[in-house]
């Protein structure tokens, strides 16, 4: 080790098990060894550098190139699997403040115990105790147990620990965010002035201001792989550029692949709509197939009632009445005839009576006479019954004629109610026929509606997508 | 060697650790650090009870024969159980800061060995008011005795929790492991009264030449003969330098295991 340096870091590589699934008892290690697979992890691959005593270094770098791996090495938290490194002196990290910290004993004697851990003894405690505290702000605080410190007094208190160690060597990770504003300037204020006093400081941070305040040298780390060291401002220029460069580069590679996502996503979308759509047409070709089975039936029916109708006009043409009527007057003038008839007879009869005179016929011819006169008069009895069933006979024909001409009449009205029930008929499959049009209609409504969701449904995600 | 010097620097956070241990220990109860006392003393009852009343043996004040066997065993059997995870239940601290590891199973042990010696305070009032007696000539050799099982029982522990990072079944294992370990030492009985084939068992357990100083000394009231201390010391070294041996080669790795 060269005189004038602590920190000699040389050729240090350091690579880590990524665990596929970790497990540490015996049972899952036997058991599971399949899932004891692991892939090494590079984090460090041959970096060297020395830091000279009194020096400020700052270590920048992205996410995960290697940077606080680097500073758990030099606290030897973790050994490295290559190269050496070495240090010269005491350590003091602020990696992890309040590390050992007892939430039930009081901050007085949490100060003993944290500083216990960063190697003081005993007495070189109690001489910086006065100082730890003033520094912490706490006051009469400092005798309270700690679990009743805010995050911010326990903070304060762990960082004025760290600080007072007066290492020879401060190791800082990303810690000046302690406190408030206030507190953040005396800490950095605190640490030019240990810097002053000739410690080693070495600082990982993400701001850059910060390192080009303090530090006299900047290490930039790139994939495991020192990049570039020198004056801070320098080493920053080029590092922010690189890092401006490659959000660019990043964020147009993102972009493409949102792109690209997009018109996968939209692609599957259409995908979609067109199984909706044949979906629909199928829906539609079986709700027209169906329609046209109606429309079918109907013109069947109309056919059917086409037919009926000309039969019922056959029917009609069959015209009863006016050859009835006739006859009717025939046998009505018949009638009077007959009677007219009957009258003579009974006249003829009355003649019989009167010309006949019992008392001037003699005695012995009264008998035949009176025989003679009662002959004549069942004669013309006879001649009036034959008359009467005449008449009667003709009554009958008369009311045979009426009859008939009321079933014509009955018929006729059948005939018409029939024609009625067709027209009716008519209307109720004209009224089916607009049912059907209105199907069809709700048919095509209902597809428009589909497709129409669908189109909602596009419309709803490119929404999300817009709004993330 | 660096190892010793990086120890000794960091002796504050030792100690601090052993008063953290020796408060915490028994916080919340009761008692409280009477426990200290009252725990092998109950245990002394028990053992009492079982071997004097059931199991009737010959030896006279049979309970101070057992009574200095079993505080030096008790010592044994809570740092291992407990300095098991001694690095394990650090997790924290281990991860997040540096500090020599070797000083979490040394302040365990040593707050192990601490509560030992006060328990010892607690033997020396049994064997004066139970009129034993002690032999003051051969005392001056309790405290090697003292320091050759405090050697021996930090080697193992630095084995064995340094072990326990990677095989946490370990912490388990060792309850039973301790159980058996605890009849195959002449705790209970004289090694003369067991059958001859199994007495080399007996003697190869690396606990059994303490015990057997510790039973010389305040039982028979006499000094250990030379091969029983000899023996006792030459494991002793032998464990403590293996286990630190042991413990610095893993330790390397702990920040990635644990």
């Amino acid at each position: 080790m060269e005189k004038n340096n602590v920190i000699e870091v040389h050729e240090v590589s350091k690579k880590f098990k990524n665990y596929n699934d970790k497990s540490n008892n015996l049972k899952e290690k036997f058991l599971h060894q399949k899932r004891n697979k692991y892939q090494w992890f590079e984090v460090l691959q041959g970096v060297s550098f020395d830091i000279k005593r009194g020096e400020a270094i700052g270590i920048v770098g992205r996410n995960g190139c290697g940077k606080s791996t680097l500073l758990k090495l030099l606290t030897k938290i973790i050994y490295p699997d290559k190269g050496s490194i070495e240090v010269r002196g005491r350590v003091s990290s602020l990696l992890e403040l309040g590390a050992g910290f007892h939430p039930d004993l009081s901050g007085y004697e949490n100060i003993y115990l944290n500083a216990s851990v960063f190697g003081l003894t005993r007495n070189e405690i109690r001489r910086r105790e006065s100082d730890i505290i003033r520094f912490s702000e706490l006051g009469d605080f400092i005798n309270n147990p700690i679990r009743t410190y805010s995050s911010g007094m326990y903070m304060k208190l762990a960082f004025s620990v760290a600080i007072n160690v007066d290492a020879d060597i401060l190791l800082i990770d990303e810690i000046l965010g302690v406190g408030d504003v206030s507190f953040q300037k005396k800490c950095f204020e605190k640490l030019l002035d240990i810097k002053q006093r000739g410690t080693t400081i070495v600082i990982v941070s993400h701001s850059t201001n910060q390192i080009e305040k303090i530090c006299d040298k900047s290490i930039w780390i790139e994939k495991g792989r020192i990049k570039m060291t020198g004056n801070p401002i320098i080493v920053h220029e080029q590092y922010l550029k690189t890092m401006e460069d490659d959000r660019i580069l990043r964020s147009k590679k993102e972009e493409a692949e949102r792109e690209k996502e997009r018109v996968e996503k939209k692609q599957i979308q259409e995908e979609k709509i067109q199984k909706e759509r044949e979906k629909i047409e199928r829906i539609v070709s079986k709700s027209k197939k169906e329609r046209s089975q109606e429309r079918k039936e109907l013109a069947k029916r109309k056919k059917e009632r086409e037919r009926l109708r000309n039969q019922n006009t056959d029917i009609e043409n069959v015209d009863v009445n006016i050859a009835n009527t006739n006859v009717m007057e025939e046998e009505v003038n018949k009638q009077k005839l007959l009677i007219e008839k009957a009258e003579e007879a009974r006249q003829e009869q009355a003649i019989i009576q009167n010309t006949i005179n019992v008392d001037e016929v003699p005695e012995e011819k009264r008998g035949v006479v009176f025989f003679k006169k009662e002959a004549n008069r069942l004669e013309l009895v006879v001649k009036e019954k034959n008359i009467e069933i005449e008449r009667l006979n003709s009554v009958i024909k008369q009311k045979d004629l009426i009859l008939e001409k009321e079933n014509s009449k009955i018929q006729k009205e059948i005939l018409r109610l029939n024609q009625v029930i067709i027209e009716k008929e008519d209307e109720i499959d004209r009224l089916n026929e607009v049912i059907l049009e209105n199907h069809e209609e709700i048919d095509r409504l209902d597809i428009v509606i589909m497709q129409k969701d669908v189109e909602i449904d596009i419309c709803r995600k490119t929404l999300l997508e817009k709004d993330t | 060697m660096k190892t010793i010097q990086e120890l000794f620097h960091y002796r504050e956070m030792i100690f601090s650790l052993i008063r953290k241990d020796l408060k915490g220990r028994y916080k919340g109860s009761v008692l409280g650090f009477f426990w200290t006392f009252l725990n092998p003393l109950l245990q002394l009852i028990v053992y009492t009870i079982v071997f004097s009343v059931l199991f009737p043996t010959t030896l006279e004040k049979f309970y101070i024969f057992l009574f200095v066997g079993l505080v030096p065993w008790l010592f044994f059997n809570t740092s291992l159980v407990g300095g098991a995870t001694s690095i394990t239940s650090q997790e924290n601290l281990v991860k997040k800061i540096y500090f020599p590891r070797q000083v979490l199973p040394i302040s365990y042990v040593s707050s192990a060995f601490i509560n030992m010696l006060l328990t010892f305070i607690v033997i020396f009032i049994v064997l004066i008011l139970s009129g034993f007696g002690i032999n003051i000539s051969v005392l001056w050799i309790l405290p090697i005795v003292m320091f050759v099982e405090y050697i021996l029982v930090l080697g193992i522990v630095m084995i064995i929790s340094a072990l326990t990072v990677f095989f946490r079944d370990l912490e388990y294992i060792l309850g039973i492991i301790v159980m058996l370990w605890m009849y195959l030492t002449p705790i209970l009985y004289e090694v003369e009264t067991i059958p001859a084939e199994y007495q080399k068992l007996i003697y190869m357990n690396p606990m059994t030449g303490v015990i057997l100083c510790y039973k010389d000394i305040l039982y028979y009231k006499r000094l250990p003969d030379l091969n029983t201390i000899g023996g006792a010391f030459f494991i002793g070294t032998f464990f403590a330098i293996i286990g630190f041996y042991i413990f610095n080669r893993l330790q390397r790795r702990f920040v990635e295991e644990l």
